[in-house]
């Protein structure tokens, strides 16, 4: 009985908390890439010695000191049903190149989500912290310290030339991947962001759009990295990108301001017509809830939808409850579209009248 | 490797080609290559590539875009990692490698890419948190010794300041601490 109240003790995840800058951004992430000294590289590895290294950073690692397993879910995504292993690649706990390793690929998950170890993609093991808002330096400090306990416990690939060796020698230094995820509608509807995008990619940065191209462009969320591990500490590497997310910010702002100027009318019809669409909707595809989440996402950052309307906790658990893995896990079940249409629809006003009930 | 137009000379440009929607690899050598119209220059095989630029559409490595350009194999190139077996010309398909020691086999063609993906080919940055490597102690012994030393300096101690000097000055001149130093 105690172990099963344990499992399903209930933590609020990180994502459901506001964060510095939120109107903007929508959350940092730290990823930190490591090996293990003496095994090589996953490309060179039986099934039988991919499940065995699993095995052993997770033991390793939930028995360390500063770590309390109870704190820790631990996957093996062959386990899991296809509904869950999206979900969490929706919730970006796994990446999508871990899925295609799902015979081997295993993930520890901290309960409250804003921490992983996935084991079983390119690298033996891949740390990851998220924070809500724009904090670099807190999800830095958070996968830093995953990273360092786990440095302690097994003996890690690193020469002093080239720092912490990966198999992609495009992560071989650092093994630092540090990414802001921005929410920029103001950006897209002015047209400015393709120059952006542009220009911060010449200038050695990454400009993505968010999980799925199509319901990212649809929810004007993108995700910002840097890319050089090499010859760039992880300190310059934290100033350049907080540098140049600063000034993005800075830019939406401007440009939502400028929207509000010269269309106001048309936007504040636009936030309120998708509040009523989310609240009544019987069928509703990825791609439309993601849009009408920008919107609303935009109008609550204006000051337009107050707490009578909803919270920005609704909001953030809309947004990640609306991904095909997510619904269908609901369900429990693959569902054809249609049939997922309408239960996402579903959802989304059970998740409203929840939200009404609260009151 | 043979050239796979002349089947005379040694091949030394690799690249993939995709003819009437059919991909291929190529193998040329220099001289084919330059009768192609394929150009490498300083700007290495860029998407001006004279008159066969429509037929050859896919030059660039779909992991890699175009990084891996120029594609020239010379001969050392062909060099296998003696640890995992991993050679060269496998790792430029698969872009993994296959262990630590393939940073040391491929190390030369390794330094090529650094140039046009990282900001350097030095590491900057903490070592592991269980580093048990003698570098990292006398390293961080030296950090110590300046700390020291600047205090002293700070407290006009200046003959605490000159034994410090001097014991800095004897551990790194040890091997392998130099580099780090030089760092600093
Ligand atoms: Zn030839
Ligand atoms: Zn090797």
């Amino acid at each position: 009985m105690k172990k099963k109240d344990n499992e399903n003790r209930i933590v609020s995840p990180w994502y459901l908390t506001a964060g510095p800058e939120v109107d903007v951004a929508a959350s940092s992430r730290v990823r930190i890439a490591r090996n293990l000294a003496g095994v090589d590289f996953p490309t060179r590895l039986s099934t039988e010695e991919k499940k065995a290294l699993g095995d052993r950073i997770v033991s390793k690692f939930l028995a360390a000191p500063g770590i309390d397993p109870k704190d820790w879910v631990d996957v093996r995504l062959i386990d899991m049903d296809e509904p869950g292993c999206l979900s969490l690649v929706e919730k970006r706990l796994i990446s999508p190149e871990l899925l295609q390793n799902r015979e081997t690929a295993r993930v520890l998950i901290r309960r409250d989500e804003s921490a992983s170890l996935m084991m079983g993609e390119e690298d033996h093991v891949r740390i990851q912290a998220m924070v809500p808002g724009y904090d670099l330096k807190r999800a830095y400090d958070e996968a830093e310290s995953l990273a360092k306990i786990l440095e302690a416990e097994l003996p890690v690939a690193f020469t002093e030339e080239l720092g912490f060796l990966t198999a992609c020698p495009t992560n071989v230094g650092t093994g630092l991947r540090v990414s802001v995820q921005l929410h920029l509608p103001a950006l897209v509807m002015t047209r400015e962001l393709k120059v952006l995008a542009e220009a911060l990619q010449k200038g050695g940065l990454a400009v993505r759009g968010d999980h799925g191209e199509s319901s990212a462009a649809a929810g004007h969320m993108f995700q910002i990295s840097n890319q050089c591990t090499l010859g760039v500490s992880p300190q310059t590497t934290l100033q350049e990108l907080g540098a140049v997310v600063d000034q993005l910010i800075e830019r939406e702002r401007a440009a939502r301001e400028a929207l509000v100027r010269h269309s106001r009318l048309a936007l504040e019809d636009r936030v309120w017509r998708s509040l009523a669409l989310l609240q009544n909707a019987r069928s509703l595809s990825e791609q439309e809830a993601v849009r009408l989440l920008s919107d609303l996402r935009l109008g609550y950052a204006l000051g337009w939808l107050d707490k009578e309307d909803l919270s920005w906790e609704l909001i953030c658990r809309l947004w990640a409850e609306v991904g095909p893995g997510s619904v269908q896990r609901r369900e429990g079940e693959i569902l054809e579209p249609q049939r997922r249409d309408y239960k996402r629809a579903e959802i989304v006003r059970d998740l409203f009248a929840a939200e009404r009930g609260k009151e | 490797m043979k050239c796979t137009r002349c089947h005379k000379n040694e091949a030394s440009i690799e690249y993939k080609s995709i003819i009437n929607g059919r991909s291929r690899q190529e193998n040329l050598c220099l001289d084919c290559a330059r009768e192609l119209g394929l150009n490498f220059g300083a700007g290495g095989i860029g998407p001006s590539w004279g008159p066969l630029a429509g037929m050859f559409g896919n030059l660039y490595d779909q992991n890699w875009g175009q990084m891996w350009l120029p594609g020239s194999l010379s001969p050392d190139q062909r060099e296998v990692c003696p640890h995992c077996g991993m050679t060269w010309r496998e790792f430029r398909n698969g872009g993994r490698l296959g262990c630590a020691d393939c940073y040391e086999a491929f190390a030369d063609q390794l330094k090529g890419l650094y140039a046009r993906v990282q900001r350097g080919a030095k590491y900057d940055g903490r070592r592991p948190a269980n580093s048990p490597s003698s570098a990292a102690t006398v390293a961080d012994e030296i950090a110590e010794l300046r700390a020291a030393q600047a205090l002293a300096v700070k407290n006009e101690d200046y003959e605490q300041a000159a034994q410090l000097r001097d014991r800095i000055k004897a551990l790194s001149e040890e091997g392998g601490v130099k580099k780090n130093e030089e760092k600093r």
